[in-house]
């Protein structure tokens, strides 16, 4: 649906509205917060950017690795803030902000504990690993939190491991399958299956997964790597694997689906439109020859004509009634 | 029109605000991810028509008074395409590609003739953005002309060593424009790119510029600016920007301002800037996210709220200050927030109920 605020703009603009009358026919439509909106927000600013800023303020301190505190009063500061986090949460439940502000202050305390632990302990463990573990630990609480954010937390936990992983073992995970790029390859299949359950969850019922940010932020990663790997295979990268144009194409066929027909949304659209125009390009790049200065101007004008392409399309199909 | 729209003006003719039949439907909705889109393609673009003059038309490029002139012809040939075909996506596109290459060869010539003296550079290249601003009708391409304006006062002002002012200049700027957005109606359009520019460039700058103050220092160079000083007056620059803003909006909703709310909530915002002085950043972050939020204007917000986290993972990096103390600032900050909520629920009645609208 459309916000009322970009409505009410342009027909100031193509004087439907006259100027005097925008501001009170913003504060009519809902466009701008009432005063309980405003109070809600500024509760929940301060309540969120408090928390952030105390637990952030946790990882700093034991980053910094204080030779002067010893180990049990670094355990006992560590554990403690785990534990009053949780109390908040006890006191506040989860059903209210402040007990869901309590749980994403009790999980950054969690991670800073477990790389006390990995910084005292010295086992030997990679740091993946403690991405990893903190994801793991991590996931009973994101379970009952029920709350975006603290699931998008957990899934950047899960993307970390990943990547800090291909960083020590590169080429171990379906080498010869998928090529040099597993990590991408594995990047992208699992936040796109993030957000193919994000979505599913959304659609039968989950309030709280069905603001569109959430869904929109998973698709840019997925939709970043498959990018990424179609982009290596038509430019002839060494050791790029040959599955990666079929499983673009499926992909982009899939967004337009979906994204067109089953649940209208400009902005995946937009990104795969995006992502079309990026291969199309690295394709003509590799193909072409530059020494004499045509093949710039052709993809030059191959670039602008599918971007304007592209927005002519998308300013259609916004234009029709959602489905 | 959609069902939403026909809504919407039912709604306001009850109201009395608008009379006669509904307006058409929209064509171009504005929607930003649609413009990020294309502006992306343009600048792809726009690279590729550099390179073809490079290669094919490499006197242009060796001549300063060519490029500057072929550049500058470039930008003229896209401000009458803006004009007369402004309809047209693919001539749209293809103006935006070209004056970015146009501002390109400018760009080229500017160091070819001015021999590396970056200020004059800057300077050179931030009148022309300002030029392309007023005279190339096209939002996309205005946002360009605001964000890279900006960023060229930015190289200016650190050549002559006083970057400290620059992001709370821009964030009073950006807040001033924001202000005006539902007063200066027929300028509308004008002052959201402008807006929308500034904003991107503000958001990063405040702790990109104060990272790249201390790596000097830190590399035994002269210190930042020929005064300490100026980086507290900087900061204090942001954080009036911050109580600026909070103030208009208390007035806007008709707070009065002596008001325990108000008061309350100023002096929340006055603490905030404080911490400004430690934490770059965090007062641009929150303004516009507060602008946003205002102005009904959720993208601006989202670039606010990105901007805090971004900032604070960025903050973990920077060299002002051992971890220790800034582990001490976030700790402080943190605390004041929270009981800065405890002080305005009694106050200013924050959030008597603690029930999400519409909370399943």
């Amino acid at each position: 649906m459309d916000n009322p605020r970009s409505t009410l703009l342009g027909w100031t603009e193509q004087g439907h509205l006259a100027p005097e009358a925008l501001y009170p026919a913003m504060v009519a439509s809902g466009a701008l917060p009432s005063r309980p909106a405003w109070q809600r927000s500024i509760d929940r600013l301060l309540l969120w950017a408090g928390t952030l800023f105390l637990a952030a303020s946790l990882v700093f301190f034991l980053a910094y690795n204080w030779q002067d505190l010893g180990h049990y009063a670094k355990f006992a500061l560590a554990e403690g803030a785990v534990l009053l986090a949780l109390a908040g949460v006890w006191h506040q439940g989860l059903e209210r902000p402040g007990g869901k502000a309590a749980l994403l202050g009790a999980s950054l305390a969690l991670g800073a504990l477990l790389a006390l632990v990995g910084q005292t302990y010295q086992t030997g463990a990679d740091t993946y690993e403690l991405f990893a573990s903190w994801a793991l630990m991590l996931l009973p609480w994101v379970l009952l939190g029920r709350c975006a954010p603290l699931w998008l937390l957990w899934l950047l936990l899960v993307n970390l491991a990943i990547v800090l992983y291909f960083q020590l073992f590169p080429g171990r995970f379906l080498g010869r399958l998928l090529g040099a790029e597993q990590q991408l390859w594995l990047l992208f299949a699992w936040n796109t299956l993030a957000q193919l359950l994000w979505e599913l969850a959304a659609r039968h019922g989950i309030t709280w997964l069905q603001p569109r940010w959430g869904a929109r932020l998973l698709a840019c990663a997925g939709g970043a790597m498959i990018t990424a790997l179609a982009v290596l295979q038509v430019t002839d990268w060494h050791g790029s694997s040959v599955l990666a144009l079929p499983v673009w194409l499926l992909w982009l066929a899939a967004c337009g689906w979906i994204y067109r027909r089953r649940q209208k949304d400009l902005f995946m659209l937009a990104g795969g439109a995006l992502s079309l125009i990026l291969v199309v390009s690295s394709f003509f790049v590799d193909w072409l020859s530059f020494r004499h200065g045509s093949g710039f101007l052709l993809v030059g004008l191959l670039v602008i004509g599918l971007s304007a392409a592209a927005g002519w399309w998308l300013k259609r199909v916004a234009a029709e009634e959602a489905p | 029109m959609s069902t939403t729209d026909t809504q919407l003006w039912q709604q306001l003719q009850e109201a009395g605000l608008v009379q006669g039949a509904e307006p058409p439907a929209r064509e171009d909705r504005g929607y930003w991810y649609i413009r990020l889109m294309q502006g992306v393609g343009g600048w792809i673009g726009a690279l590729f028509l550099l390179g073809f003059v490079g290669i094919t038309l490499t006197f242009v490029i060796r001549s300063a008074l060519l490029s500057g002139l072929g550049g500058l012809a470039a930008c003229t040939v896209a401000a009458l395409l803006y004009r007369h075909q402004g309809r047209s996506d693919f001539f749209c596109q293809f103006a935006l590609a070209l004056s970015l290459a146009g501002q390109g060869l400018v760009l080229v010539a500017l160091f070819e003739q001015l021999d590396h003296q970056v200020a004059a550079i800057a300077l050179s290249m931030a009148l022309l953005q300002l030029l392309l601003f007023a005279g190339l009708d096209n939002f996309t391409h205005r946002v360009w002309s605001a964000g890279a304006g900006s960023i060229a006062l930015i190289e200016a002002f650190l050549e002559w060593r006083w970057q400290a002012y620059v992001p709370g200049l821009l964030a009073l700027a950006c807040a001033w424009i924001w202000q005006q957005e539902f007063r200066l109606t027929h300028r509308g359009a004008l002052l959201r790119a402008g807006g929308y520019g500034l904003s991107l460039v503000l958001l990063p700058s405040a702790p990109l510029l104060s990272w790249l103050t201390h790596a000097w220092y830190w590399h035994g160079a002269e210190a930042a600016g020929p005064w300490p000083g100026h980086a507290w007056l900087g900061a204090a620059l942001s954080g009036a920007a911050l109580l600026w803003t909070s103030h208009y909006f208390l007035q806007r909703e008709g707070i009065p301002g002596r008001s325990p709310a108000a008061l309350a909530l100023l002096a929340l915002a006055a603490l905030l800037a404080g911490a400004n002085l430690k934490i770059p950043g965090l007062a641009l972050a929150l303004m516009i996210l507060l602008l946003g939020f205002g102005q009904g204007n959720r993208l601006l917000a989202g670039l606010g709220v990105a901007a805090l986290l971004g900032g604070l993972a960025f903050y973990y990096y920077t060299l002002e200050a051992s971890l220790l103390e800034k582990s001490a600032y976030m700790a402080a900050t943190g605390l004041a927030l929270l009981l800065g909520r405890l002080a305005a629920r009694r106050l200013a009645g924050l959030a008597a109920t603690d029930e999400e609208p519409g909370h399943g």
